[in-house]
C-alpha cells in the first residue's frame, strides 16, 4: 500500500500531460479548409434560413393535422355516445356484473399477469 | 485568449474567417481533449479534431447564438466522436504487423512513460463515463463544471463519476482506500 489522493492526482496529471495534437495542427487545418469549395457566408446564411423556414412549416402542418385528428376522433366518440349511449351503459353494466364472478376475475388477473411478465417468461423458454 | 463573446460578435458581423481564426486556438485543446476522452487514441483524436474544425468552419455562419458557443462546439465534437467510435468498433482488429510494431514500441519506452501508459490503461478499463470524466478533468486540469458541460451531464453526476473512478483506480493501484471513500 502506498500514496493517497494527492499521489493519484499527480500521477493522473502526469499520465495525461504529454498528450496533445502534433505540431502543425493549425496549418494542416488551414490547408484542409483552403481545399474546400468556397460558399459565401451570405449564401450559407440564406440556405440555413430556407432550411429553418421549411422545418417550421412542416411542424405547423403536423400540429394542424394533430388538432384535426383529435377533433375528428372527439366528434366521432361524442356522436357514438349520443347515438348508442343507453345500449353501451347496459352492456358495460352486464360486463361488470359478469366480471365480478370469482372465476372470471381470476382468469382475467392471470391473463394480465402472463401478458405483463411475457418478456421475462419468453427468456425462460427453451430456444 | 479570445472570449466566446468576441468570437460571436465576429460571426454576427459576418466576419467568419476572423472568428474561425480566433476559435481554433481557443478550442483546439478542448476539442482534442474531448475527442481523446472518447476515442482513447491520440492520432484518432487528432484526426477527429481536424474534422470537427472543418465542420465548425462550415457551420459557423449558421451559428445563431441560441446555445452557448462552447456547448455547441462540444455537442458537435461528442456526436462526431461517438460516430467515429461506432465506425471503429465495426472495423477489423489490429493486424499482426501493427501488434508487432506496438510491442516493439513498448520495449523501447522509458520506465516513467511505461508507468504513465499503464495508468492510462487502468483509466481505459473504467466504465465509459468515469473514464471520460477522469480524462477531461486531469487532461488540462479543467474545473468540474466545465467537464460537465463538455460531457453534457449535470455537475453532480460528473462529481460522482470522478469519485468512483478515483476509488477504482486507487484500488487497482493498491493505494489506501480510505482516502477515496
Amino acid at each position: 500500500m502506498s500514496g493517497g489522493r494527492g499521489d493519484l492526482d499527480a500521477r493522473l496529471r502526469r499520465a495525461f500531460s504529454g498528450i496533445d495534437t502534433a505540431t502543425g495542427f493549425e496549418s494542416r487545418l488551414a490547408a484542409r479548409i483552403a481545399a474546400l469549395p468556397q460558399l459565401p457566408a451570405a449564401a450559407q446564411r440564406a440556405r440555413a434560413e430556407r432550411q429553418r423556414a421549411r422545418a417550421v412549416k412542416l411542424l405547423a402542418r403536423e400540429a394542424w393535422l394533430n388538432v384535426a385528428t383529435a377533433v375528428g376522433v372527439g366528434a366521432a366518440v361524442t356522436a357514438a355516445i349520443w347515438r348508442h349511449g343507453p345500449a353501451v351503459a347496459r352492456w358495460t353494466g352486464d360486463a361488470l356484473i359478469a366480471a365480478a364472478e370469482p372465476t372470471v376475475l381470476t382468469s382475467f388477473a392471470s391473463a394480465v399477469l402472463v401478458v405483463g411478465l411475457w418478456p421475462v417468461l419468453k427468456g425462460l423458454l427453451p430456444r | 485568449m479570445p472570449t466566446d463573446e468576441a468570437i460571436i460578435q465576429l460571426v454576427q458581423a459576418s466576419r467568419g474567417r476572423e472568428a474561425f481564426e480566433q476559435l481554433v486556438p481557443a478550442y483546439r485543446r478542448r476539442v482534442f481533449g474531448l475527442a481523446y476522452s472518447i476515442l482513447r487514441d491520440r492520432a484518432a483524436a487528432e484526426d477527429l479534431a481536424q474534422e470537427v474544425f472543418v465542420k465548425l468552419w462550415q457551420a459557423l455562419p449558421r451559428y445563431d447564438g441560441r446555445a452557448r458557443l462552447s456547448t455547441w462546439i462540444y455537442a458537435i465534437t461528442r456526436n462526431a466522436a461517438v460516430s467515429a467510435l461506432r465506425a471503429r468498433r465495426r472495423s477489423v482488429s489490429m493486424s499482426d504487423a501493427a501488434v508487432l510494431a506496438e510491442v516493439e514500441g513498448i520495449a523501447a519506452t522509458p520506465a516513467a512513460e511505461l508507468e504513465d501508459a499503464a495508468l492510462r490503461r487502468q483509466v481505459d478499463a473504467l466504465p465509459e463515463k468515469q473514464r471520460q470524466a477522469i480524462t477531461l478533468y486531469y487532461f488540462d486540469e479543467r474545473p468540474v463544471d466545465e467537464v460537465a458541460e463538455m460531457m453534457g451531464l449535470p455537475v453532480n453526476t460528473v462529481k460522482t463519476h470522478l469519485h468512483r473512478a478515483r476509488a477504482s483506480l486507487a484500488a487497482a493501484l493498491g493505494m489506501r482506500a480510505e482516502e477515496f471513500a
